[in-house]
């Protein structure tokens, strides 16, 4: 491989970055396409070789030995074509080739149509399995259109800028699915799929290297994919992978150089090809900065009102029970920021203190990185969640014209709004409501920790204990291929426009004696588009960011300790501790993770606390010139 | 900063396109620039009518809610609308259907629908929602449509038939099966109890009164509603039970054609026996091969229940999801929005049996694509489906002649087209048009355009260019003189907001089109978040007197010119370019284009740059 790159360094010459003189000598970009085509017939290949062998062999013990080795040839090819092919079509790869194993809803349709899942995580799933000699006829239907789409698609052409958003979103798909062994859920192949990513980068990339006028950045940049390789080759061990240091050594400064390399040579920044705000900061060089993702993309607010002083605004009303039909109680009654956003309670308080709502507040933290909202994920924005709490019996037990009524007789309130809002029209409109509610909670983010600063290399140490529960959490104890870095909640990398569900097995009560099912049926129990048979039981997955505070934990706030909580995974969820769960999408095989494992886990999720300068309470609320009894309403509700 | 603008341009000059891609600076020396450019204000203006979610609707007492006000639903589909005739110099009234399901204990479960009244400006074409007071004395100016209390909820409500004499009906499609689904949990219908026909008022339906059904076999029917009271007439149930999405009603007063949004979905076509009495009559389902073309389907409730069943029972044609129907010149005119996902594996299972529904459905396709029935065995037939010769997510617009009962292809999605072996790459095409969903016409002068908008089924198969994971539906215009127009012919027009379904684009009055921008689930920031009915004016300003598009002039030195109307700067070849702001900074780059959306920039002055060098002055205005 070393000497391939050598070669094409001393054959590239060129006088400008942008310019070479290849009438006879091809540009990085054509040497890059022709891979790209290369390995898309290789790919084809792989797939119709792999796929006459599941065919032609009867599924005997040796013959699997001889099909599985089949299996990872199509890998190799699999991941050497995927950093370019996901970024060009990431649609037509979920469908049809790398989705998870998982039965899904069809998008856009005319009826709650479910759609069965095909592709290489079915096939990975499927030939790792006990029941491996009977899944012949499986892994040929999870086959089927695998050759003919890749037949049907057009290869659209790709431009030097692509290259290089794709092998960054390549960095972070790597990191996050590949090397916990999220997307080789049987084989558990993520770390040599990982060593072939970066090979085909490394095929492409120093293209580009030897035309770079700064030949420091094109020296460490070839070093480190060279020193990546190795380190790959050297580590494959899917247990005692040190995650943190590939992570802090290898795919961080990757990520960095490949950024550098882009805006040296001036191509296109991703703003610049599309008018649309998209999740990922590029600018962003390390996948812990407090910055790697946009806020803006995920609320609604427009441009002009996305500023402090709509933060400021969203400050005093979460603060203000005027929310409440009765004047009590305001989100923080739930959310309490002194409580890291939650209430620390079981389910919440409900209105009128009349027992309790039916789930646990979550904590407001870094709770704007998501593409739904509510553990049932039946809001589709942040703006939308507001009007259910308003409007719930239990919750503030009212309505949005009875909030607006009220809020429209304060001549404060109003002039606050159109100050903020520039608005002509006087009067205060729901939508502000929901703008200033979003901002402020958009501006919760927690992502300073220890952990995140030590990753950023802002602090030199943290403790052995830590860094081992990183390890386990991202490898060994599967928590990252649900609770994906950096946020570690359910917005799935490397896009994070998708918040996923899962369905535990909950148990009701854990502390009793037989465990039964919790039977909140969740999203399966929700909107009418969801209801079907594999969302029943299935809930949001949550941040596990400021764990340390947003106890007691799941939906129904049974679980007491984070002890309780990694008991019940270890043991597989609900069941593997015998609960009859019917369609539970966590894997039900023990973790075999030790007592010292757990705490290092707990140890390491508590070193991800960040609350700091995220607590301020606003030191009054807005006057109301005519209504005495209102004015003597409580900073933050009464209960 | 001179110099390197010089040594570029040699560079570029020698450089071979085919071989070196175009890196363009990310500054330029702006003061370099000598010719001048103007981007002039858009001749069409839009202005926001109704926004889901924020705008106040005027509602009857429901359930134990009294008479009041509360927020509109949201997800705004079809728009009907009726001229007001009386002198009171309105336009008249417009309704919008609600796409969303959820519980309201004042609006009513279910979906819903929105009626309020427009006025036009004399002056100019810019709108206004007119105070009104209703026969049942709310006032306002937006009203909920009274189902609940009149004839039952609705499940949702998506596509419409308004007929020239302005009676309208409204459609759901998504198709329920039990009472379970829609209670949801208490979100969706909180009465599941059985619904008794002809116990609300008006009086139920002629022949079906007082028969017991359970709740959920009182959604998916067309259901008439009248505008100006905003109140529901009647559910339609001698026109059958299916997941209708759209009609078309003829001007005879008798007939209307039915289109269902399922795959399978059929095609149906009621007739009145007395004109405009549409409670009796008779039903039939499409079939293209057979003698007489329509199947007749009898009155009988338990058979309209289940039409579609019904239908696939007795060899119906089978099409591939239709949308919305609109008539021109005496044609029908559906769209068929196609679908990805049934080729490969639904009905299709290992020992490759193909369903019959799917061996239908691809002859169906044949006969549509081909205006020959397909001349196979159903074997070969399934043998077709098997090889993925059913793969449709383009999907078409389609055409039936009710003079000869003939329907045929009239223009197809495109042009990505499954290449036999990748061995090269292929620029992303200037049209990519697919999934066609809302349908419409316009006439200005003596030219007809038709209105297509696209509700896009997803973002794989090229959908969106590399590095678009949303989708971006468009609205086209197609001259209706051109004879086999193709994807080619569409004229974008681009004044919509991004990544949402724009849908229920209606003209109601010759210069101002009324449209929905619906259920937009990307990330768009409001007003365009929210589900938004909104008017476009000034299409005189876009078309001659007699209706031909307004061609824009090139400008002589440089080949730029702009388009004021789709916010585009059009460029004399396929192309690379820049665009950078006053003080020399690169704000964007296109690539192997001949259009430049320039639709986000703010007003001021700009330059645009080729890769020959050369750059551009231009004024937005």
């Amino acid at each position: 491989m070393k000497s391939k790159i050598y070669i094409i360094a001393f054959t590239f010459i060129s006088i400008l970055f942008f310019y070479s003189f290849s009438f006879i000598k091809k540009s990085a970009l054509e040497k890059v396409t022709e891979h790209y085509i290369l390995r898309n017939t290789n790919f084809k290949n792989a797939i119709t070789q792999f796929n006459q062998k599941v065919k032609d062999l009867p599924f005997t013990k040796e013959n699997i030995k001889i099909i599985r080795l089949e299996y990872f040839k199509l890998r190799t090819s699999f991941k050497k074509w995927e950093y370019l092919s996901e970024f060009i079509d990431p649609g037509f790869v979920k469908e049809y080739i790398n989705g998870a194993p998982l039965q899904k809803i069809e998008a856009n349709s005319f009826g709650p149509n479910i759609i069965e899942p095909k592709g290489l995580q079915v096939i990975d799933e499927l030939l790792f399995s006990e029941d491996v000699l009977q899944s012949k006829e499986s892994i040929i239907l999870a086959l089927n259109d695998m050759t003919r789409v890749l037949d049907d698609q057009t290869l659209l052409k790709i431009y030097d800028r692509d290259v290089f958003i794709a092998a960054r979103q390549g960095l972070v798909r790597l990191y996050t699915l590949g090397v916990t062994g999220f997307d080789t859920p049987g084989s558990l192949n993520g770390l040599v799929d990982s060593k072939h990513v970066i090979e085909a980068m490394a095929e492409d990339i120093p293209n580009y290297l030897t035309q770079l006028k700064n030949k420091t950045l094109s020296d460490s940049t070839n070093i480190l994919l060279q020193k990546t390789l190795s380190y790959l080759s050297l580590h494959q061990n899917f247990e005692k992978f040190d995650r943190l240091e590939f992570l802090m050594n290898y795919i961080n400064p990757l990520y960095k150089n490949l950024y550098e390399v882009h805006i040296q040579f001036g191509f296109e920044l991703p703003e610049e090809i599309m008018s649309k705000t998209q999740p990922v900061n590029y600018a962003s060089t390390n996948m812990f900065d407090a910055n790697f993702l946009k806020t803006i993309y995920y609320n609604r607010i427009p441009k002009d009102f996305n500023n402090n002083q709509t933060v400021e605004l969203g400050r005093q009303l979460f603060y203000d029970p005027i929310f409440s039909k009765n004047n009590q109680r305001s989100c923080a009654s739930c959310h309490n920021p002194n409580k890291g956003f939650t209430d620390q309670l079981p389910t919440s308080v409900a209105f009128g203190e009349k027992g309790f709502l039916k789930r646990n507040a979550q904590t407001l933290i870094n709770a704007i990185y998501s593409e739904k909202y509510f553990h049932d994920l039946r809001a589709k924005s942040f703006e939308d969640q507001t009007e259910h709490v308003i409007t719930s019996a239990e919750e503030f037990n009212t309505t949005t014209t009875e909030i607006l009524e009220k809020m429209n007789t304060s001549k404060t309130y109003q002039n606050l709004f159109n100050k903020t809002f520039k608005n002509s029209d006087s009067s205060i409109q729901f939508k502000y409501i929901q703008f200033a509610l979003s901002a402020y909670v958009s501006s919760l983010q927690g992502l300073n920790s220890a952990f995140d600063k030590y990753v950023r290399g802002e602090s030199k140490t943290i403790s052995k204990s830590v860094k081992n529960g990183y390890n386990l959490f991202m490898g060994k104890a599967a928590c990252g291929t649900c609770h994906y870095a950096p946020i570690f909640n359910g917005t799935v990398p490397p896009y994070f426009k998708e918040s996923e569900s899962e369905v535990l097995g909950v148990a009701k009560n854990p502390y009793s004696k037989k465990q039964t099912l919790d039977d909140d049926e969740g999203r399966g129990n929700s909107l009418l588009k969801e209801r079907v048979e594999f969302y029943k039981y299935s809930f949001k997955t949550p941040t596990v960011r400021n764990i340390e505070y947003s106890y007691p934990y799941m939906h129904n706030g049974a679980y007491k300790t984070l002890e309780d909580v990694m008991e019940f995974y270890n043991k597989g969820g609900g069941k593997g501790l015998k609960i009859d769960v019917p369609t539970q999408t966590l894997g039900d095989d023990k973790l075999n993770l030790s007592k010292s494992e757990i705490s290092d886990v707990i140890l390491f999720m508590k070193s991800l606390t960040d609350t700091i300068k995220l607590t301020g309470k606003p030191n009054n609320l807005p006057k109301f010139e005519n209504n005495e009894i209102l004015n003597s309403r409580k900073i933050g509700g009464v209960y | 900063m001179k110099k390197k603008i010089y040594s570029l341009l040699i560079a570029g000059g020698l450089a071979s396109p085919s071989v070196a891609q175009f890196a363009f600076p990310v500054n330029i020396d702006t003061a370099w620039s000598v010719k001048t450019i103007w981007m002039p204000k858009s001749p069409l203006k839009s202005q926001t009518i109704f926004v889901g979610g924020q705008d106040i609707v005027q509602t009857t007492a429901t359930y134990t809610s009294p008479a009041g006000s509360t927020v509109a639903k949201q997800w705004h589909d079809y728009i009907g609308f009726v001229k007001d005739n009386s002198t009171s110099g309105d336009l008249g009234w417009a309704v919008v259907n609600h796409e969303m399901v959820s519980a309201d204990p004042k609006i009513g479960d279910g979906g819903g629908m929105t009626m309020f009244k427009l006025k036009k400006n004399t002056n100019s074409d810019t709108l206004s929602v007119v105070t009104q007071t209703l026969t049942d004395g709310r006032a306002g100016k937006f009203f909920n449509v009274d189902f609940v209390n009149t004839v039952g909820e609705t499940g949702m409500n998506c596509g419409g038939i308004t007929t020239p004499s302005g009676r309208m009906w409204t459609a759901e499609e998504w198709m329920q099966t039990s009472n379970a689904a829609i209670f949801s949990g208490g979100s969706g219908f909180k009465d599941t109890s059985n619904f008794i026909i002809g116990t609300t008022t008006p009086a139920g339906f002629p022949g079906f009164n007082g028969k017991s059904i359970k709740r959920y076999l009182n959604l998916n029917w067309m259901v008439e509603i009248n505008p100006l009271t905003a109140k529901a007439v009647r559910k339609q149930y001698n026109w059958g039970r299916a997941g209708w999405e759209g009609g078309v009603a003829m001007a005879d007063n008798k007939t209307v054609y039915l289109f269902e949004d399922g795959a399978p979905g059929i095609f149906a076509k009621f007739v009145a026996t007395t004109a405009n009495d549409y409670t009796s009559g008779q039903l039939y389902v499409y079939k293209h091969d057979a003698p007489t073309f329509w199947i007749p389907i009898e009155n009988n409730f338990d058979t309209l229940a289940i039409l579609n069943k019904v239908a696939v029972r007795r060899g119906a044609s089978m099409f591939n999801r239709l949308e919305w129907g609109a008539q021109s010149n005496g044609k029908i005119y559906i769209t068929e929005t196609g679908r990805d996902v049934q080729t490969y594996n639904t009905g299709n299972n290992v020992n490759g049996k193909i369903s019959p529904t799917l061996v239908q459905g691809y002859k169906t396709r044949y006969l549509i694509k081909n205006s020959v029935v397909f001349p196979g065995t159903d074997a070969a037939a399934a043998d077709s489906v098997r090889a993925g010769k059913f793969f449709d997510y383009y999907g078409r617009v389609n055409e039936f002649d009710p003079a000869t009962n003939i329907i045929r292809s009239y223009i197809e999605g495109g042009p990505l087209s499954a290449s036999a072996n990748s061995q090269s790459t292929t620029a992303y095409p200037p049209i990519h048009f697919s999934n066609p969903d809302g349908l419409d016409f316009m006439t200005i002068g003596t030219k007809t355009y038709m209105i297509i908008q696209e509700d896009l089924n997803g973002v794989n198969w090229n959908r969106m260019p590399a590095g678009y994971p949303n989708t971006n539906c468009e609205t086209y215009l197609l001259d209706m003189s051109i004879a086999s127009p193709t994807y080619s012919n569409l004229i974008r027009i681009t004044a919509c907001p991004p990544g949402a379904e724009i849908t229920g684009a209606t003209m109601i009055s010759s210069n101002v089109m009324l449209l929905n921008s619906q259920h937009p689930s990307s990330s768009n920031t409001f007003p365009y978040n929210n589900s938004l009915t909104y008017a476009i004016s000034g299409f005189n300003n876009m078309f001659t007197s007699n209706g031909e598009l307004i061609k824009d002039t090139m400008s002589e030195s440089f080949n730029v010119y702009p388009n004021p109307t789709s916010r585009e700067i059009n460029l004399n070849k396929e192309m690379d370019a820049a665009i950078y702001n006053i003080s020399g900074q690169r704000l964007k780059v296109v690539r192997d284009t001949k259009t430049i959306n320039v639709s986000d920039l703010t007003p001021g002055i700009y330059f645009i740059q080729n890769t020959e060098g050369k750059s551009v002055k231009f004024i937005v205005e």
